[in-house]
């Protein structure tokens, strides 16, 4: 034993000294003698500071004291707490919805629900407490709107006929009432009274819509995100124009209307208050290489706006606003994209992949095609304010940026003229006219080159000699020569020029490589998965063949690409896989799976290189999470 | 603090007399053994538990439970020690190395040996004549078996200056118990000559 553990030991045992006879007695009589201090609280001693009467003296001085003192502080208390921002996470909310600009989900004005539509368009309500979840009902889309009372969710659905129809879902029950029939595709809002809707129609338009009459006026052109006031005598909506974001308030009668025009930068989704004292938008101004987005507040009397934009919250660039309940919570949505352009190496000769799928550049926009020198791709940027980007094929840097800023949005689908001079793309421009455009690659200069009214023009496609595009519309195939710009249908399915039409038909249109023909998906199952078959019409439309047929009904083709020899066609299913086959045998076989990037990974539009060594795919992979902010406007 | 002494306190703060006689028969013998080492006078400690229990009860009101009873009662008898020192001059005190002489003597408790008991009587008498603040540290932690934060917090000092006091103490020890066992390992080798065996 060490002499420390020695010493500690003979410490411990230390004999004790034994309390002498009688200590105890002696110390018990002092506990009978003497009077033990009976326990009095702080409030009775200071009432009754002699021990026995409450002095009358000192309760007036302690009402004095509270009123006079403790009054204002705990008012001051509170206005101070209320200047404190609280930012807490809807943990409950395990669902990802799809976010569109009109809010793909929204939180309930008492804030104890939340609602969305999934992304196999159910309707889902979230008790944000505990966390269950109701599905109550199906084939929705779009965005979902409460009414005042939080008792009914109004949803765009499609009944049996394919139409359209607008829905009030009951939350307690799941019932539905037809509030419409061919309502404004996305409903953006619901009146107070619940007789009006604010929506964007298909021209891409923001209305308002009687309910009863069913009559429908048109604010602005443009998504203008439209919303009501709380009270209802208003709406407030935000139109570009001359390039200029413009905010407008006006009477629900039309008999009263401002604007707002001085903000230096766009603006977007504004949202009201809960108390209509102030509008919340996401301002977005060009800095040095990059955008900078902050939450601004502005703040709104009566008929007038009051005073100039404040930011409230800066660096919102992650953040999707959903809505601002009744009950002070502004609901958004907050997450990484992590997907973007991929790219895998292949052997042109049999399709078969030579190494693992990388990615090539991270990018929230997976619109994007390759040069025809197969050194470059171009890749549309939707969150860079509509760039054009050029990328290295190999390495992924950027090359540079081309600014698409005349358009409003593009389609899926663009497409590089084998000549390298124009690429091809559908959308929308500024001017609202929607069609196929081409752009210079050398300038930017942008030119319509068929404008298609309704629908648009989807999957763009070039022939190898550069003089013809074939394109997606309105469940069709269609061709033109860029020379006259006539377009000509080369398919005989029954036109349809809006959703959900276009889940059926003749759809996602690829040139083949002899130039002759164009391949395309054949008519779609009930849902918005293809049914496996790619028939190919020549550009003239006289013959049909078809090119291969998927047998296996588990899977389906949900985009494809030829390959430049024309021996393969690569596809993706819609997940995360990515499938080749042979155009001779028709025998599949998987040359990719993404599965290990995480759950909700999942790759579409392939995209064959020129030299046929490599294939290229965009990748959703989005991690999200549901988000309350309150107290964040300063107190008044 | 565990639930039995919690309730007492509650009743003995509302004046219940069976309760403080209660707390009373649990703490007194403990408190009477930490003053009587301490003080070194059986007459002495008498009175010190005496006063010191007569301060816990009129104070019973302030104590909150923050800390255990038995802590607050050992910081009020160390309180009650010290105001005793200070009044007491060095020469009218015992001393208490002849109550460890008796106490040992009378009972040998777990030395079997003589060389253990005389070894413990010296280590004894060595802790009496510690530094004050070394002193106590010892008579907590070890004599009355409180805990290093329980000796910190009677001794209203933090829990590393307790391990401090204690690392100084053990040297201060060890030195002496060296020079003790050298001494009386070199009584036991003298009829054995260098390199004989038993």
């Amino acid at each position: 034993m060490n002499t420390q553990k020695k010493i500690e030991q003979c410490l411990k045992a230390a004999p004790k000294p034994p309390a002498p006879d009688g200590l105890l007695d002696k110390l018990q009589a002092d506990v009978s003698a003497r009077d033990i201090k009976t326990h009095r609280s702080s409030l009775r001693r200071w009432f009754a500071p002699a021990g026995e009467r409450i002095s009358l003296w000192r309760v007036a001085a302690a009402a004095a004291i509270a009123i006079a003192v403790l009054l204002p502080l705990s008012y001051g208390a509170t206005k101070l707490i209320k200047r404190f921002i609280t930012i807490s996470q809807l943990t409950a909310i395990k669902e990802d919805f799809p976010y569109t600009p009109a809010g793909g989900a929204a939180l309930s004005p008492d804030g104890k629900h939340f609602a969305g539509i999934t992304s196999d368009s159910q309707l889902v309500v979230i008790d944000t407490s505990t966390g269950e979840q109701r599905n109550l009902a199906e084939n929705c889309y779009f965005s979902v709107v409460w009414s005042a009372d939080g008792s009914e969710i109004a949803v765009v659905g499609v009944e049996q006929e394919k139409k359209y129809i607008l829905l009030a879902v009951s939350l307690r029950t799941g019932e539905k009432r037809t509030l419409m029939e061919d309502p404004p595709l996305s409903v953006q809002d619901w009146s107070p009274d619940g007789k009006l809707i604010l929506g964007i129609n298909n021209k891409h338009s923001a209305v308002m819509v009687n309910l009863e009459s069913k009559e429908e006026t048109v604010l602005a052109k443009g998504w203008a995100s439209p919303r009501f006031s709380p009270n209802g005598d208003w709406v407030s909506y935000v139109p570009e124009e001359a390039g200029q974001s413009v905010l407008h308030l006006r009477k629900i009668d039309g008999t009263s209307h401002v604007k707002y025009t001085d903000f230096p930068g766009e603006i977007s989704q504004p949202i009201w208050s809960p108390n209509g004292t102030h509008l919340v938008f996401t301002g977005t101004q060009r800095g040095i290489d990059r955008l900078y987005k902050d939450l601004w507040a502005l703040r709104v009397e009566g008929n007038r706006f009051v005073g100039r934009p404040f930011p409230v919250v800066p660096d919102v660039e992650q953040m999707e606003f959903c809505n601002w309940s009744q009950n002070g919570q502004l609901a958004y949505r907050t997450g990484f994209r992590l997907g973007g352009i991929f790219i895998l190496p292949v052997d042109s000769r049999t399709g078969k992949a030579t190494g693992p799928p990388r990615q090539l550049v991270r990018a929230r926009g997976k619109n994007h095609c390759w040069s025809p020198d197969g050194k470059q791709i171009a890749l549309y940027r939707p969150e860079e304010r509509s760039e054009l980007a050029f990328i290295s094929a190999s390495t992924g840097e950027k090359i540079r940026t081309l600014s698409l800023a005349e358009f409003e949005f593009t389609l899926r689908g663009m497409s590089w003229s084998p000549d390298g001079r124009l690429i091809a793309t559908g959308g929308m421009d500024k001017e609202k006219r929607t069609g196929v455009f081409l752009i210079t690659v050398k300038t930017g200069e942008v030119k319509l080159l068929v404008p298609v009214e309704t629908g648009g023009a989807y999957d763009l496609t070039w022939s190898p000699d550069s003089k013809t595009i074939a394109y997606g519309s309105k469940s069709n195939v269609y061709v033109v020569n860029i020379e006259d710009g006539k377009p000509r249908r080369i398919t005989a399915a029954e036109e349809r020029e809006t959703s959900p039409a276009f889940f059926k038909g003749p759809w996602r249109p690829v040139f083949a490589p002899d130039g002759r023909s164009v391949a395309y998906i054949a008519d779609m199952a009930d849902d918005i998965r293809g049914d496996g078959r790619i028939l190919a019409t020549t550009i003239d439309g006289k013959e049909t063949r078809e090119i291969f047929h998927l047998k296996n009904k588990k899977q389906s083709i949900n985009i494809f690409d030829w390959s430049p020899d024309g021996r393969h066609i690569v596809f993706t299913p819609g997940d995360s896989e990515i499938w080749c086959v042979a155009t001779d045998s028709g025998k599949p076989f998987q040359i990719a799976d993404l599965s290990n990037l995480g759950e909700k990974a999942w790759a579409w539009m392939p995209k064959w290189s020129p030299k046929g060594d490599a294939i290229t795919f965009g990748v959703f992979n989005d991690k999200y999470q549901y988000w309350v902010m309150e107290n964040f406007l300063p107190a008044e | 603090m565990n639930t039995r002494i919690k309730t007492l306190c509650k009743r003995a703060k509302k004046a219940d007399k069976d309760a403080t006689c209660e707390l009373l028969k649990i703490y007194y013998a403990e408190v009477y053994a930490y003053l009587r080492r301490l003080c070194g006078s059986r007459h002495d400690a008498e009175d010190l538990t005496q006063q010191t229990f007569l301060k816990v009860w009129s104070s019973l009101d302030g104590f909150a439970g923050r800390s255990k009873f038995s802590t607050w009662l050992y910081r009020i008898a160390h309180n009650t020690y010290l105001d005793w020192l200070r009044k007491n001059t060095a020469g009218t005190q015992s001393r208490p190395d002849q109550w460890w002489q008796e106490c040992i003597d009378q009972n040998t408790g777990p030395f079997t040996n003589l060389a253990e008991r005389q070894l413990a009587q010296h280590l004894y008498e060595a802790v009496g004549r510690l530094d004050e603040d070394k002193k106590h540290v010892v008579h907590l932690h070890y004599y009355q078996g409180l805990s290093i934060r329980e000796t910190a917090k009677v001794l209203n000092i933090a829990t590393s200056t307790v391990k401090y006091r204690l690392r100084e103490v053990f040297k201060i020890l060890r030195a002496k118990i060296g020079v003790e066992e050298n001494g009386f390992n070199q009584r036991q080798t003298i009829p054995i000559a260098k390199g004989e065996s038993l």
